[in-house]
């Protein structure tokens, strides 16, 4: 049963969306109903499952615990296990969607298929951190666009085609080169195995060696071309600069629990991605390419800071907002030192919640007026005093205010970055001005001043149930603003070992390079 | 900042000025609070110039004294503000210090601790006077002593503005005739005793802060470590008073002077020990706290004088001849007009950073974002593809003799790829 | 012996026996009022052939000197072709009697049509092969234009007929040339000529000549533009049989050719079958872009498949082959689930080709169109389905084939051709709302493959059902 454990905090939402689909029939009040609470139920029970393994994850330990293992296809094998970078991502995701569940409670829509399509999903995201195997994350990771895609598609607003399309197109594109590269290390290296078995791709040095490529001079070899390959799909997903176009019509368009999702999981695959492969397996070349990395994410915080300054729809300026602290993430994580790589996930953990609550923020005002303008809005806290404090904390959490999480993280990756290159921490530190700017201007167009608009005149305060989905993400708010260890014993010896691990391959190349530079 | 001279420099360079400016745009607000706030800004100018010029601790000083006569000010103006029913504007007062007799009363006490006002010269083991009156003054002997005249001149000027808008105040509230709604000003009324008990008691800090915290802020170096848990040693003996002082430091230990010559001669103490030794470092060769003492006479009484002025020009404009300022304004509107914009400070950041940092934004947004990546992706997914759609679509004629050719064609490709790629002899 | 030989082609003789048989009985009795029956009397004896086939045993028989040869490549082969023919059979049997194409005729020319694959699978002789494909070219030839009063039908069979023709011809000329050069049309006799920079012009010629011939078979490009007219205008049965079986026979037998004949000069061929295999996977995905018919969309949705299956052909290692297999495999029963959703589209009776009577089809007919979206994320090549092991296999085949070119033009193409089946999603679930929707259809059948093929590209991918051990040594007997 111990072992099991993950087999079933990943299948049990998907068991539930399967029962839903056979066994459900009809779109009356009943059923909409039934469907409802039987996701609630799936994702409630599936996040009590994951806290048993939280509790008996040990921090000390930085292999793999609960590895799950299973003969498959092709030579490969389905494996999953957790350590203590994906723990928490697997905490994250099944601690957001009971409160997913809970804001959608709203919608008349195809409820049944609605629910199916956020249990698959679920399924899928806690597949992508759990996997133990190349060509297993691979499945989970693409897959989670399929109902991605439909659920951008069929519930979500105006312009929904050519959001979704979008979202599915840019995302696979980058993801296939990432399987020909896949592909390449199973070549190579004889096995998918991540972790846990006794060949593993965490312990294979790829070739490194300069190589010519069509009269370009490659330096880091196969290393970097591999890692240029898992970049592309990475990149995509994280969102970075410049291939972070998607994103913002992808959350316009999106219901507001798809938007949730969206931000506060999916986006952490491509940092999760980042800190499994890239770092870990393609040492050299994210050496190399490093100082590229670590510019395009100081230049996203900096353009996409500016641009959220200038938007007019609430849900874009919080998307904008969101590429700009995954720039930060990808700092964090390309400063490959262990305050960076720290600071990173937590980051990314805390950006979760503040996002998701964010986007809840906002869906809270779309179920009354159905607009997301920011003109439409102003004096809100006149007549809806609860969300203009709980709009307020995490706005101040976004800009990065110490005492929220969102501080501890923003921190943690530029004292990282500061070890590395000052310009770009000085040029990452004034984006944080510039997310206070836009935050903070959102707020007072929206919430401060005095209530003068018609139109909103007889707008009611939260209910009950929204009040309850906010409860949870404002306990961890602030609960991981005041104390932060929580996150940061857990991961941190892992993330020792992996900086460890980091250099030592590096030295390890270095010195390769220099006995075959003096054997020549 | 002990060991970055030039960050110090810079301090100093840029804080001066604050104190100057923020008193000018005290000069002529007429919101009591605004008038209140600016000269919060200026007395934060003096603040940092002393930590500027290295005398740490007289920074703290005035953080302490100023803590006390500032929080009356407010609490006072706000008690002013409840009583006349939230006016705000001094325009519209006048007259209320028989209306509000406490509130005057801590208020006075507040200007007189503000502006300066005490006995110069007179030691009494402190300097006695109001708070403000013994940290402000050892702020600017402190700054002539650092050898910072831009410095030194900058803050006397600020003392006079200070004490100028601090009487200004005053004057416009409680003295004269009253202006404005005749019903607000029939119906002022003292406030409750839960706003005048904490009046009462800042005012006891107001009078006797600056005495009574003279020597661990301001006495010297030993007195100055003992209470900041600061390492320091004695330093030998030299002559006289504002002559040059030796820099060494000798024995580990204080001493008694050595039996001098004067009986009047000051043992000198020095700081010593590293940084995180105590609450404060100061590198030995800072002996601006020692030197603050030493300086000429004129030094010492020039805030004096400054403060005096101010309250004399105050009394001229405001109780003698109250069409004076309006005539001075009307004389001076661009002046005036620039002093009541606070500098146009705003606008100026305004047009400087707020217009271009959203201009920029939409650049980015518009032409970035939209014509150059999206403009790119869909050129792509919804140009160039389509466009090799439509000629594959062209190709596709329905007629037989284009599908025969093009098989006739495509033979001969992989004819010619073959013998170019294959193993062709 | 003949009779050792004749027990090797045993189960071909006995389907072709079967056809005559049905078709004397048929012309004798009471003609198209024998065409169900008939129908599911071939159904029946294709699935007993494949059976049998499959359950025949191991190892390498060869028959008539050389000729035709009986090993585990020509098994598996075999087996898939009657199994995709038989599932066709089934499911066209209640379109054609609903619309009055069912004659008699019918199952005899497919019958035919799989003896001829079947000879074309184990040929290994240049006139096996060309036996083997001019019976099966022949029995389709006549198919396509199976419905006689319509235009489109006969156009669609005229145009494969004359194209056909001329790759048949091309191929002939390949093959004299082969002859020439080599001495002796036997395949085993052929490679001892063909050594890896040995062959001469003449000989590469005559490889050139015969890709091309069964290049318009596979529907490769340049190639392939019979394809979409032929699809469109055949009836949709026909349309169905065309996107299987005999696309399976065409591939076998190009492997078979490739490998037995020419297996030694590797080299020679891979670049030609690497640049068909490109060709055709971008093609595949930028045509269908705009098509609206939905067959002709299946007709560039095969040859991009084809594509696909040549990149693993074009690795010329047993692996590349294996993957091939496994490829079409996989593809066959996506189509067939695929085709039996197109047969299902009707409108008061009527069918209906155009995508958009699909407009939120997910709405009346929530269960079908699930089914359909695996399907067709499947055919995309996206996870968790089948189709994307499919892709899988073929690009590993590739990559440790040194092709990694291949394989990331490859993945391009198959992002390009994403968008085409994402449409159909999108008319399906999220398009406009429209008054008139589609037919529930009174076949029971259809669903059942619809569903039966859905289930199998989720299933399908913990545990390929043997298949892939069976490729595995298909290819190992192929390549040796």
């Amino acid at each position: 049963m111990d072992t099991q454990l993950l087999s079933i905090i990943t299948f049990l939402p998907a068991f539930a969306a399967l029962i839903l689909a056979v066994f459900l029939r009809g779109d009356d009040e009943a059923a909409q109903r039934n469907a409802k609470w039987l996701a609630m139920i799936t994702t409630s029970v599936t996040f009590i499952v994951s806290l048993f393994v939280l509790f008996e994850f040990d921090p000390n330990d930085t292999g793999f615990q609960f590895v799950v293992e299973a003969e498959w296809l092709l030579g490969l094998k389905y494996r999953m296990g957790v350590d203590g970078i994906s723990i928490l991502f697997v905490m994250l995701t099944t601690f957001m969607m009971p409160l997913v569940i809970l804001a959608s409670w709203n919608v008349t829509a195809r409820v049944k298929e609605y629910m199916i399509a956020f249990l698959v999903l679920e399924t899928l995201m806690l597949g992508v951190f759990m996997a133990l195997d190349l060509i297993l994350f691979y499945l989970f990771f693409e897959a989670g666009l399929i109902p991605m895609f439909l659920i951008i598609g069929i519930w979500g607003g105006a312009n929904r085609i050519y959001a979704s399309f979008k979202f599915f197109l840019y995302t696979f594109l980058g993801s296939v080169l990432m399987l020909v590269a896949m592909v390449a290390m199973f070549s190579e290296a004889g096995t998918t195995c991540i972790g846990a078995c006794d060949i593993s791709l965490l312990n294979h040095n790829f070739a490194s060696e300069d190589f010519e490529v069509l009269g370009l001079h490659i330096v880091g070899g196969m290393q970097t071309l591999l890692f240029l390959a898992f970049f592309a799909s990475f990149a995509v997903k994280m969102p970075m600069w410049p291939v972070h176009t998607w994103l913002p019509d992808a959350h316009v368009q999106a219901p507001t629990a798809g938007s949730v999702v969206l931000a506060a999981i999916l986006l952490k695959m491509g940092g999760y991605g980042f800190l499994r492969f890239s770092i870990p397996m393609f040492p050299v070349g994210s050496d190399v390419l490093a100082p590229l990395v670590l510019w395009m994410s100081a230049i996203a915080i900096v353009y996409t800071s500016l641009v959220a300054l200038v938007q007019e729809d609430m849900k874009k300026l919080i998307a904008y907002s969101s590429v700009a602290h995954m720039g930060f993430v990808t700092m964090g994580i390309f400063a490959a030192n262990q305050q960076g790589i720290d600071g990173a996930i937590f980051q990314m953990i805390s950006h979760g919640f503040i996002s998701g609550a964010l986007f809840l923020c906002v869906g809270v005002i779309y179920d009354r007026m159905h607009t997301r303008e920011i003109d439409a809005y102003g004096g809100l806290v006149n007549r809806m005093p609860a969300y203009a404090l709980i709009f307020m904390l995490f706005t101040m959490a976004n800009v990065g205010l110490p005492g929220t999480s969102g501080f501890v993280g923003e921190f943690l990756t530029l004292m990282a970055i500061f070890q590395v290159d000052t310009w770009i921490a000085a040029v990452a530190t004034s984006g944080v001005i510039f997310s206070a700017a836009y935050a903070l201007w959102l707020y007072r167009r929206v919430v401060l001043g005095d209530l003068i608009k018609e139109s909103l005149r007889s707008i009611t305060d939260m209910t009950a149930r929204e009040r309850w989905t906010f409860a949870p993400l404002v306990v961890m708010t602030l609960l991981l603003g005041v104390y932060p260890a929580l996150v940061l014993d857990m991961i941190g010896p892992s993330v020792a070992a992996l900086v460890e691990n980091y250099e030592v391959a590096l030295e390890a190349a270095d010195r390769a390079l220099q006995t075959a530079d003096a054997s020549n | 900042m002990e060991i970055a001279p030039s960050a110090t420099g810079f301090v100093v360079l840029l804080r001066a000025p604050t104190a100057l400016l923020a008193a000018t745009v005290g000069l002529v607000q007429n919101d009591i609070k605004r008038v209140i706030a600016y000269s919060t800004c200026s007395q934060l100018g003096y603040m940092f110039v002393a930590a500027g010029v290295g005398v740490y601790s007289v920074a703290m000083f005035h953080l302490l004294t100023h803590a006390f006569f500032k929080a009356m000010l407010f609490l006072g103006a706000g008690s002013v503000i409840h009583g006349m029913h939230h006016e705000q504007d001094m325009r519209n007062y006048g007259g209320l210090r028989h209306k509000l007799p406490y509130t005057f009363w801590a208020m006075m006490i507040g200007t007189l601790a503000i502006t300066g006002v005490g006995i110069p010269l007179l030691y009494l083991g402190f300097p006695v006077g109001f708070a403000g009156f013994v940290s402000k003054d050892a702020i600017i002997e402190s700054a002539f002593a650092a050898g910072q005249g831009y410095a030194f001149w900058l803050l006397v000027v600020s003392a006079l503005f200070t004490s100028f808008y601090s009487w200004r105040l005053m004057f416009l509230t409680f003295y004269g005739k009253p202006r404005g709604n005749k019903h607000t000003h029939e119906h002022a009324h003292e406030s409750p005793t839960t706003m005048l008990a904490p009046l009462a008691i800042l005012a006891v800090g107001a009078i006797f802060a600056g005495m009574v915290f003279y020597k661990p802020f301001f006495g010297n170096a030993k007195y100055v470590g003992q209470y900041f848990g600061v390492p320091y040693e004695a330093q030998e003996h030299h002559a006289g008073e504002g002559e040059d002082h030796g820099t060494e430091a000798t024995e580990a230990a204080a001493s008694k002077p050595e039996g001098g010559e004067k009986a009047k001669e000051k043992q000198h103490y020095a700081f010593a020990g590293a940084p995180g030794q105590g609450a404060i470092y100061v590198a030995p060769e800072n002996t601006t706290l020692d030197d603050a003492h030493e300086v000429p006479v004129w030094v010492k009484l020039a805030p004096f004088f400054a403060m005096l002025l101010g309250f004399a020009t105050a009394w001229l404009f405001y109780i003698h001849n109250p069409a004076l300022p309006k005539r001075l304004a009307a004389n001076q509107q661009p002046l005036y007009q620039f002093l009541l914009n606070k500098w146009y400070f705003d606008e100026v950041y305004d047009v400087v950073f707020v217009q271009p940092a959203k201009a920029i934004g939409r650049f980015f947004w518009k032409r970035g974002d939209g014509s150059v990546i999206d403009g790119t992706l869909n050129g792509i997914a919804m140009g160039i593809i389509p466009f090799f759609t439509r000629l594959a679509g062209r190709a596709q004629s329905g007629y037989i003799f284009t599908y025969a050719f093009a098989m006739v064609i495509g033979i001969a490709v992989l004819v010619t790829w073959m013998t170019m790629t294959g193993g062709a002899q | 012996m003949i009779s050792a030989d004749l027990t090797v082609i045993l189960p071909e003789i006995l389907l072709a026996v079967f056809a005559m048989l049905g078709l004397l009985v048929a012309v004798y009795t009471t003609k198209d009022r024998l065409g169900p029956t008939l129908v599911w009397l071939t159904a029946l004896v294709f699935v007993l052939l494949a059976a049998w086939i499959g359950l025949m045993g191991e190892g390498t028989r060869v028959a008539f000197n050389g000729m035709f040869i009986e090993d585990g490549f020509a098994r598996f082969s075999k087996v898939a072709i009657l199994l995709s023919a038989a599932a066709v059979l089934v499911m066209s049997e209640g379109y054609m009697k609903a619309r009055g194409l069912l004659r008699f005729e019918y199952p005899v020319l497919v019958a035919l049509a799989a003896v001829g694959m079947m000879i074309m699978v184990s040929a290994g002789d240049l006139m096996a092969l060309y036996m083997g494909l001019e019976l099966q070219s022949l029995a389709l030839y006549v198919v396509a234009a199976l419905r006689r009063d319509s235009v489109k039908s006969t156009e669609a069979g005229l145009k494969y007929f004359v194209l056909g023709a001329l790759s048949s011809g091309l191929l002939l000329y390949g093959a004299s040339l082969v002859y020439g050069y080599a001495g002796t049309t036997l395949f085993s006799g052929i490679i001892t000529v063909a050594q890896s920079g040995e062959t001469s012009v003449g000989l590469l010629f005559g490889i050139v000549f015969l890709v091309a011939g069964l290049a318009f078979k596979v529907s490769a490009v340049p190639f392939h533009m019979w394809t979409p007219d032929v699809y469109e205008g055949s009836p949709t049965p026909v349309t169905a049989f065309f996107a299987t079986a005999p696309k399976v026979a065409a591939m076998a037998l190009f492997a078979r050719l490739l490998h037995d004949a020419f297996g030694q000069a590797v080299g020679d061929w891979r670049q030609i079958v690497a640049l068909l295999s490109i060709l055709s996977m971008f093609l595949g995905g930028i045509a269908a872009i705009g098509q609206t018919n939905i067959k002709r969309l299946m007709a560039f949705s095969s040859i991009a498949h084809m594509g696909y299956a040549l990149m693993g052909l074009a690795a010329g290692t047993a692996f590349g082959v294996q993957a091939m297999l496994v490829y079409l495999a996989i593809y066959v029963t996506m189509n067939v689930g695929t085709f039996a959703f197109i047969l299902m589209m009707s409108k008061d009776g009527a069918p209906v080709t155009d995508i958009s009577a699909l407009n939120m089809y997910a709405r009346t007919n929530p269960g079908r169109a699930l089914a359909m979206l695996v399907l067709l994320f499947s055919l995309a090549g996206v996870p968790p389905m089948l189709g994307f092991f499919g892709k899988l296999y073929v690009l590993r085949a590739a990559y440790e084939a040194d092709m990694v070119w291949l394989a990331i033009a490859g993945v391009i193409a198959s992002v390009i051709g994403a968008f085409y089946y994402l449409r159909i999603v999108f008319f399906m679930y999220f398009g406009d709302e429209q008054t008139e929707q589609l037919d529930n259809g009174s076949s029971r059948i259809l669903p059942i493959f619809l569903m039966a093929s859905a289930i199998i590209m989720v299933v399908g991918i913990a545990n390929m059902f043997g298949v892939e051990a069976a490729a595995q040594a298909a290819a190992g007997a192929l390549v040796n």
